[in-house]
């Protein structure tokens, strides 16, 4: 285990250990469907990744929100939290690309996404998950500077991912639930979405729902 | 005994506002109970408490059950509609998990205790208690995927729970704005900014409200 030397430094473990959690599946099989949807998703990830095309990885990371959306398997939201930290990292290269573990962290990347799409290809779904458990793994492993950004980048894609299954129609609580974020940080985040503003949202009028609540106090 | 039960996404509105206060006053209007159920308390502050972010408003929360506002309800046993709310919707053959334990338990306390509402602040739950037709067509656009209702289920659903009132966050402030127990700012500023301000905050901190609701309740308070 790890040597705590500060507050700070436990903190930033604790969130990282909170993710491997996340992805801990502990090589539960998938179904056919799923397999081949995630591999896709994989090797569309490889590409873009190579190509440096990084709204290409935030729509891959948006495809796989919407199985987890239906889904709500552990796989899928894992996935799609990966690719939208994936993204941010190569979209923030200019900032970083000098920091000495900013070219290990782009190799911890590629080849970690290699190794899990290798194992899922030949069936092996405990070497799949942890392939993905070592990839955050690596992660913490990375200059203090670094591993901060990273720590920051996979919270923050975990609500933007959350509010995107809220988004869908599943509730706060139990969108809170599967992305292992509270209920705070998520009404704080969609509050500032327009998630609220389309048509679905409204049932009665305003007059009367606030008719019902007047006549409560009077 | 008249009561009202509160979800956590109705407090989570309230508190991150500074406007828990406000239902101390409201309540003597109420004449009842404001009630939590303990899965609720667990989200609102047992959970927060063990993190740095919003540990502050957790302790607020902490401290106005503990001054008696909120009476925490003990553990209802609420699995068997928590399962039948989530076979509802189904896409590929697979149910969609829509709803979690606390909110649940909220509705199953509502219920229990023929509450006169239901305080709501998220979308789902309203829109299935209100609309679940129109939740079926969220799902589906959203999704992008046939959605399948189970009619049956949802029978058995209103069955368990009956007609429930919900009212959110922002129905509360409007009547304990027009009560005059929301007066810091009234006289320095107009009457519709002052409103307007108070729903703009309780939407920006995740209340289910639209712009066209919001703008509408300006109105008629405005011509109040």
């Amino acid at each position: 285990m790890y040597n705590f030397t500060s507050n700070a430094t436990q903190q930033v473990y604790a969130n990282i250990f909170k993710f491997i959690i996340l992805v801990y599946i502990r090589g539960e099989a998938m179904d056919e469907q799923e397999r081949n949807n995630i591999l896709r998703i994989l090797n569309e990830t490889i590409k873009a990744i190579k190509n440096s095309d990084i709204s290409a990885l935030k729509n891959l990371s948006n495809q796989t929100i919407h199985d987890a959306s239906v889904l709500q398997e552990s796989h899928a939201i894992s996935i799609a939290v990966l690719i939208y930290t994936l993204s941010k990292i190569y979209e923030r290269e200019a900032s970083y690309s000098e920091e000495s573990g900013w070219k290990d962290l782009c190799k911890t990347c590629d080849i970690g996404i290699e190794i899990a799409k290798n194992k899922l290809e030949t069936r092996d779904y405990i070497g799949f998950d942890n392939a993905l458990r070592q990839y955050i793994k690596n992660l913490s492993k990375l200059d203090r500077k670094l591993r901060n950004y990273i720590q920051d980048v996979l919270h923050r894609a975990r609500i933007s991912k959350a509010s995107r299954i809220y988004e869908h129609g599943i509730s706060i609580g139990r969108t809170a639930e599967l992305l292992g974020i509270t209920r705070f940080e998520l009404m704080d985040y969609v509050g500032r979405t327009g998630i609220a503003d389309v048509s679905y949202s409204i049932t009665f009028s305003a007059k009367h729902r606030l008719n019902i609540a007047r006549s409560l106090f009077k | 005994m008249k009561s009202i039960v509160f979800d956590t996404s109705s407090i989570i509105s309230l508190v991150t506002n500074d406007l828990l206060h406000v239902l101390n006053d409201l309540k003597k209007y109420f004449g009842g109970e404001f009630y939590i159920p303990n899965s609720v308390k667990y989200e609102l502050i047992d959970k927060p408490l063990s993190s740095k972010k919003f540990k502050l408003e957790a302790m607020m929360v902490s401290k106005f059950i503990d001054s008696g506002i909120f009476t925490v309800n003990k553990e209802l046993d609420v699995e068997n509609l928590l399962l039948t709310a989530n076979s509802i919707y189904s896409a590929h053959g697979k149910n969609i998990h829509i709803l979690d334990k606390a909110e649940i338990e909220a509705l199953a306390l509502a219920v229990k205790m023929n509450s006169s509402v239901y305080v709501v602040d998220e979308r789902t739950m309203r829109l299935l208690v209100e609309d679940y037709a129109k939740l079926g067509r969220l799902l589906a656009k959203k999704l992008n995927t046939r959605i399948t209702v189970n009619k049956r289920m949802f029978k058995e659903f209103m069955e368990q729970t009956g007609k429930v009132n919900i009212i959110r966050s922002t129905e509360l402030m409007t009547v304990a704005f027009e009560k005059g127990l929301i007066k810091n700012y009234v006289g320095e500023y107009k009457k519709e900014d002052v409103i307007d301000a108070l729903l703009w905050g309780l939407k920006l901190r995740g209340c289910a409200i639209s712009t066209e609701e919001i703008n509408d309740i300006v109105k008629m308070e405005s011509r109040l």
